[in-house]
C-alpha cells in the first residue's frame, strides 16, 4: 500500500489514539514524521496524552508520565496502577495485548505446595525424618508466603 | 539432536525479569539516599535462599574492577546495565557458568539459563525452578492483567526472553537475512547481533528470540521461538549445501585460506579474527576440515577458544591491562597453538 499523504512511498499502519479512539493512519515514515514529528517516542507520547484522569506523578515513587516519556522507564510497582488508564493503550501497542496468560507466582507456589505435601507423606511413610523436616520448613516458608504475600 | 542441527543453533538462553513488590525499581532505587542499605538486603536474602539450593559465586559489582566486570560482560554473565549500576547492583553466578542471577539491573532480578546446543524447553525448566526459590524470599510485583511489572513495558507478562544463538553463515552470506527478519518481526520475533542489543553480526552470529512478552504464555512463546528456529535450521542447512555446490572451489579456498591465516599469523584483531573463524566453522560444518573429535566437539571448542581471546578474557589471563597490540600478537600466538592442539585435518 501506497502513502496516504504522499501517494509515492510505502506505507507502513502507524496506530494513532485519537479523541475518537484508536485509528490506523497508513503512511511512509518521512510523511509519518512531517505529520506527527517523530516515530516511536512521540507515537508512544500520543496514547499517553490521550488518558484522562490520571495522576501527575505516581504517590508511592514520585515518578511522573513525562519521564517515562523521557526514559521509557517506570519507577516502581505502583505506577502501574496510578498510570494504568494511560499506559494500557501503550502496552497494546508495545505487546499486541493486555491480558497475562503466563505463568503467575501464587499458582506456581501452590502446585509446588500440592508437590511437597505428596513429597511429604512419602517421607512419613518411609520414616526420613530430615528429609521429612525439610520438607516442612520449605512448606512453611511457602505457606506463609501465600497467605501473608501477594495481593 | 543431530550435528547439523547444532551446528545452526549453537546455545540457548532463557532470562526472566522480576521485580520486588515493595522496592522501587533499580532505577529509582538509586536517586534514594538509602539505595545501598535496600539492595545490600535484597541480595543477602536471595544470596541465602539460592545458597540453599547449589553453589552460587557472589559478585558484588561496586567492588569488582573495571577489568574483571569487562570479563563478566564479554562472557555474557552480566550486562553494561548491571555495571551502570554498580552502586546497587550484585551478580550471583553457578561456577559453571550456566545460571546468572544479576540484582539490580533494568530490574531487580534477571535471572538466567544459559546451555549449549539448542534444548529451550530445559533452559526454562531449569530457570523456573531458580525463579520459584527467588519468589519465596520477597513478594514479586505481579498483576493480574500486567502479569510480572517490570520497569520497562517492553518485558511485562511473562519477563521472558527466549533466545538462540544461531551461526548462519550461508544465509547471511547470500544475503537471505533481510527475509529472515520481515518474516520473524511477523510472528513477534526478532533477531540481533551476538552481544544482543545494538551488537552487529559479528561471526556471522545472531540471536533470535521473542519482542512479545504479554498475552502469551511461557510454552507459547517457546513453541513461537522453536517453530522458527526450525525454519531457520532447514533455511541455512539448504544455503549451506547450495553454496557448496555453486561456489565449490572458490568456497573450499576462503576456508583453507581462513585456516592458513589463523595457524600462521603473528598479529590478529578481534574483527579479522572472527571473520575468520565463522569461515573455519562453516568449513567444518561442510565437512572441508574434521578432527580426532567429533564436528560438534571440534565447534564447541572453537567457541570456546573465541570467548578466551576476546580482550578482557586475555587480560585476566595475564593479571594485567594489556595494549590492544599485545592482545593481537597473543591472540595470534594462542591461535596458532589451539589449531595444533585440535590436530585438524584439511
Amino acid at each position: 500500500m501506497l502513502c496516504s499523504q504522499c501517494g509515492k512511498n510505502q506505507a507502513q499502519p502507524y496506530k494513532r489514539w485519537m479523541q475518537e479512539g484508536e485509528r490506523t493512519v497508513y503512511l511512509c515514515p518521512e510523511c509519518y514524521r512531517l505529520l506527527y514529528g517523530g516515530e516511536k517516542e512521540d507515537f508512544i507520547a500520543s496514547y499517553l496524552d490521550s488518558a484522562k484522569n490520571v495522576p501527575r506523578a505516581c504517590p508511592a515513587c514520585g515518578t511522573t508520565l513525562e519521564e517515562f516519556r523521557r526514559t521509557g522507564l517506570l519507577g516502581c510497582a505502583d505506577c502501574y496502577s496510578a498510570f494504568r488508564e494511560a499506559l494500557i493503550p501503550t502496552v497494546q501497542v508495545i505487546q499486541g495485548r493486555v491480558r497475562h496468560t503466563g505463568k503467575d507466582p501464587v499458582r506456581a507456589l501452590e502446585d509446588e505446595r500440592r508437590e511437597l505435601e505428596d513429597e511429604l507423606k512419602d517421607a512419613q511413610k518411609r520414616g526420613d525424618k530430615f528429609m521429612e523436616q525439610r520438607i516442612r520448613y520449605r512448606l512453611s516458608v511457602i505457606n506463609r508466603f501465600i497467605s501473608g504475600g501477594d495481593e | 539432536m543431530n550435528i547439523s542441527y547444532e551446528s545452526v543453533a549453537v546455545s540457548s538462553r532463557i532470562r526472566l525479569a522480576r521485580n520486588f513488590k515493595d522496592y522501587p525499581f533499580p532505577d529509582k532505587l538509586l536517586e534514594s539516599p538509602h539505595a545501598r542499605e535496600q539492595a545490600v538486603e535484597i541480595v543477602r536474602l536471595i544470596t541465602e535462599e539460592l545458597q540453599t539450593l547449589e553453589k552460587f559465586d557472589l559478585y558484588d559489582v561496586g567492588t569488582l574492577t573495571e577489568d574483571r566486570a569487562a570479563y563478566l560482560v564479554e562472557r555474557n554473565l552480566i550486562s553494561r546495565d548491571l555495571v551502570r549500576h554498580s552502586a546497587i547492583s550484585a551478580a550471583l553466578i553457578t561456577p559453571d557458568e550456566s545460571i546468572s542471577v544479576m540484582i539490580n539491573e533494568e530490574d531487580h532480578i534477571r535471572e538466567q539459563y544459559f546451555m549449549r546446543g539448542y534444548d529451550l524447553n530445559k533452559a526454562y525448566e531449569r530457570i523456573t525452578g531458580i525463579d520459584d526459590v527467588i519468589a519465596e524470599c520477597v513478594p514479586f510485583a505481579f498483576d493480574a492483567e500486567f502479569g510480572y511489572l517490570t520497569a520497562c513495558p517492553t518485558n511485562l507478562g511473562t519477563g521472558m526472553r527466549a533466545s538462540v544463538m544461531m551461526f548462519l553463515p550461508a544465509v547471511s552470506r547470500r544475503g537471505l537475512m533481510k527475509q529472515i527478519v520481515s518474516e520473524l518481526s511477523r510472528l513477534g520475533l526478532t533477531v540481533r547481533g551476538a552481544s544482543g542489543e545494538g551488537s552487529g553480526a559479528e561471526g556471522a552470529l545472531f540471536q533470535i528470540s521473542n519482542e512479545v512478552t504479554l498475552g502469551l504464555s511461557e510454552t507459547e512463546i517457546l513453541t513461537a521461538v522453536d517453530n522458527a528456529v526450525k525454519i531457520i535450521v532447514q533455511f541455512e542447512l539448504r544455503e549451506r549445501e547450495r553454496m557448496k555446490a555453486e561456489e565449490g572451489l572458490a568456497l573450499r579456498d576462503k576456508v583453507m585460506r581462513a585456516y592458513g591465516i589463523l595457524s600462521n599469523c603473528c598479529i590478529i584483531g578481534m574483527k579479522e579474527f572472527m571473520e575468520r573463524f565463522a569461515d573455519l566453522k562453516l568449513g567444518v560444518t561442510l565437512g572441508y576440515l574434521s578432527s580426532e573429535k567429533q564436528a560438534e566437539e571440534l565447534l564447541f571448542a572453537i567457541d570456546d577458544h573465541i570467548t578466551a581471546m576476546r580482550p578482557a578474557n586475555i587480560n585476566r589471563l595475564h593479571s594485567r591491562m594489556l595494549s590492544e597490540a599485545e592482545q593481537n600478537a597473543y591472540r595470534a600466538e594462542q591461535t596458532g597453538k589451539f589449531l595444533r592442539r585440535t590436530e585438524i585435518i584439511v
